[in-house]
């Protein structure tokens, strides 16, 4: 019997996606169960409201979205606000791969909630200011504000941390 | 602390090949069990329409007696509704219908050549047959798909041909197959026009409408004036294609600004002075009202109750609007016989509060209605078209909202948004052979019949994402459209066949109809080309 369609749709789009919206999803939650749902709901939001994508970035932007409030969502309901940073050291292995940086990871995600998905999507995804303001509704000049903020907040975070 | 630092960091959150698998497998089985559920409700919904189908055969009889009753006093009826235009639709096809005459009269005075038959045209004997794969139709990228949803089928097929295909009932017997110059391979990514090429194709385009550039530039950060400008990347604010970058051309001219970036297939005519379509006193009113952003009281998300009631205005107000500036600024558009059509370019199809909203996006534009003969006609409908674009200004740099066209279109409240219906100029497609395409060939076509022996013998592809049977009742309309975007390594006409979506995809209380694409070449002009293989992810 062939493959259903929309498994293979369903296929390449979780290969393409899943892991951004893994980390978005962590990067709120802190915990592996939760961004896991985040991660299932995404994609049963996506089969449930079929929509014409104008691209792929226009679909990637979709989730990203979906992902970040999802999360926000969870995040309200659960009750682990709190970071866990034990808990999170246990759940990061070490990537032998060179240096070592997840005492970094854990200062990200120790800045507020409005930051997080700015900071990933600049740093990580590589998105312009310009689209991130797109994406996520803001204002180009509140979304340069954030970068900033957050750079400040890592900064003073590191400085404490060396001294 | 720097980028990569950053960058690197965020590895540590990537799920391991276990755990990816595992949410795989997850949502493949609520998949699974909601695609099989959709089957289940479906029979029991035909299930409980087969018990109310015996009150059906009873209101038949008396259906038929009143059908006869209506034949008979039909002449009466035209005779006496002759002038009159009962609601928006008539009203709309009014408009474009007294646009056309108007046209007509100002083609006669142009002495438009009269078009040739379309019959004469013969086969070249040299012609040879195109290699096509279906596997190469740009159906778009991810799961999305091109839904149409309305009420029932009837407000489907009630539409009139401009309100869904630019084109028409055009048919013509042959057409050209294109190279797209800019096509994005994904491995060279190469789609974008050089700065020489920007140059070059906007100074041609200006020629065109007698309006001589004086500077020809690509800023990085300097202030192009009231609506566009540049973020602190270099970044032009304002233009609606997020992958334009940095690259783009500036030009000044006596009465307009030019704008380009990188893709070639649009510019940008920016107005001098950016023309405010709002008004807010009863004196000014007559010129126009236009207000795309209502003040909602609310940030709340509307019920679709409020949202199909503002669709319901701003249809109007979007009609009304385009008509205004298109008479201020009908210069520019240089089209030898133009036409107004206000096609439904896009559907919103979200769950919001109170069940499924369903919001029709109006977006007006101008067409290129010349042509010697169909085929000419039916390409320049195709690629040369105008719309106007408005920005919305976010305090005093200029911000664009989505795509910032001149629409009727349904948005949420948002508190960033002022309420501004500023149009800064037009955004203009076309297509100019040996600087954005290449025209490999003329093909004869198929004819509609064949193209739909073929779609119901499984020739076709579809960008649903379900699996489904396909049989003659499902399908509701066919258009003849050229499938275009970057994605499309060449420029193919195709039959697009309009049938009603798999119940998977349908939301209760309305109907959704997908397309099904079958190359409207001859298929004795097609031969296979190699099928390439898509990977899967097997967790």
């Amino acid at each position: 019997m062939n493959e259903p369609k929309w498994r293979k749709s369903l296929a390449e789009t979780y290969q393409k996606h899943h892991q951004m919206l893994y980390r978005i999803a962590f990067a709120y939650l802190k915990n592996a169960a939760d961004s896991e749902d985040v991660v299932h709901d995404c994609f049963m939001k996506l089969l449930h409201e079929p929509r014409a994508f104008k691209s792929q970035e226009h679909e990637k932007a979709w989730l990203i979205v979906v992902a970040g409030n999802l999360a926000k969502d969870k995040l309200k309901e659960s009750s682990r606000k709190n970071l866990d940073l034990d808990a999170l050291s246990n759940y990061l292995v070490y990537k032998s791969d060179g240096d070592d940086y997840r005492d970094f990871l854990k200062l990200i995600l120790t800045l507020p909630e409005r930051l997080i998905l700015p900071v990933y999507l600049y740093y990580y995804e590589g998105y312009k200011t310009a689209e991130i303001a797109r994406i996520l509704r803001l204002k180009p000049s509140t979304l340069r504000n954030q970068l900033r903020d957050a750079r400040q907040i890592l900064r003073i975070k590191l400085e404490a941390e060396n001294e | 602390m720097n980028k990569r630092e950053l960058k690197k960091a965020w590895d540590y959150l990537n799920p391991d090949q276990e755990t990816s698998a595992r949410i795989f497998k997850k949502i493949e089985a609520s998949a699974e069990e909601k695609f099989t559920r959709g089957k289940k409700e479906f029979r029991a919904m035909n299930k409980s329409n087969r018990k109310s189908s015996l009150a059906l055969k009873r209101g038949i009889v008396a259906a038929v007696v009143c059908l006869a009753l209506m034949l008979l006093s039909l002449p009466l009826y035209q005779y006496l509704n002759k002038d009159r235009s009962e609601n928006i639709d008539l009203a709309e096809s009014k408009l474009i219908r007294e646009d056309s005459r108007e046209v007509k009269e100002s083609s006669e005075a142009l002495k438009i050549p009269e078009q040739e038959e379309d019959s004469t045209w013969q086969v070249d004997p040299q012609l040879r047959p195109y290699k096509f794969n279906f596997d190469e139709i740009n159906l778009g990228e991810g799961m999305g798909f091109e839904v149409l949803v309305f009420k029932n089928r009837e407000e489907f097929l009630a539409l009139s041909e401009s309100n869904i295909n630019p084109t028409g009932d055009l048919r013509p017997s042959h057409l050209p197959i294109f190279r797209n110059l800019y096509y994005e391979d994904h491995i060279s990514g190469k789609f974008k026009a050089s700065k020489k090429e920007m140059i070059e194709i906007l100074k041609t385009e200006i020629q065109a409408y007698n309006d001589l550039a004086v500077i020809a530039y690509f800023p990085e950060m300097d202030d192009l004036g009231p609506g566009y400008s540049f973020d602190e990347e270099g970044e032009v604010i304002g233009l609606a294609d997020s992958q334009a970058e940095v690259e783009f051309c500036f030009i000044e001219g006596e009465k307009y600004n030019y704008l380009m970036a990188g893709k070639a297939d649009e510019i940008l005519i920016l107005f001098k002075e950016p023309l405010n379509l709002f008004a807010e006193t009863s004196s000014q009113s007559e010129k126009l009202v236009y207000n795309p952003y209502p003040e909602y009281e609310s940030e709340e998300e509307l019920t679709v109750e409020e949202r199909n009631k503002d669709y319901q205005v701003k249809k109007e107000q979007v009609i009304t609007a385009f008509n205004y500036i298109y008479e201020e600024y009908v210069e520019i558009f240089n089209y030898q016989k133009p036409e107004i059509l206000y096609p439904i370019e896009d559907y919103l199809y979200n769950e919001q509060k109170g069940g499924f909203y369903l919001g029709k996006i109006y977006r007006p534009g101008v067409q290129e209605r010349s042509g010697r003969d169909l085929s000419e006609e039916f390409i320049n409908r195709t690629f040369e078209r105008g719309q106007f674009i408005s920005f919305i200004p976010f305090g005093a740099k200029g911000y664009y909202k989505e795509k910032g066209f001149l629409t009727a279109e349904p948005r949420p409240y948002d508190s960033d948004l002022e309420p501004e219906n500023t149009v800064y100029g037009i955004r203009k497609r076309f297509y100019r052979e040996g600087i954005n395409m290449e025209k490999l060939a003329d093909y004869p076509l198929r004819t509609e019949a064949d193209a739909k022996a073929a779609l119901l013998s499984g020739q076709y592809r579809s960008t649903m994402p379900i699996d489904f049977d396909l049989s003659e009742e499902l399908i509701v309309r066919a258009d003849l459209v050229y499938k275009l975007g970057y994605l499309s390594k060449d420029y193919l006409p195709y039959y697009k066949f309009y049938i009603e979506a798999p119940t998977e995809l349908q939301q209760p209380g309305y109907k959704a109809y997908g397309p099904c694409y079958v190359p409207a070449i001859h298929p004795d002009y097609l031969e296979p080309a190699d099928e390439k293989e898509v990977p899967l992810f097997n967790g």
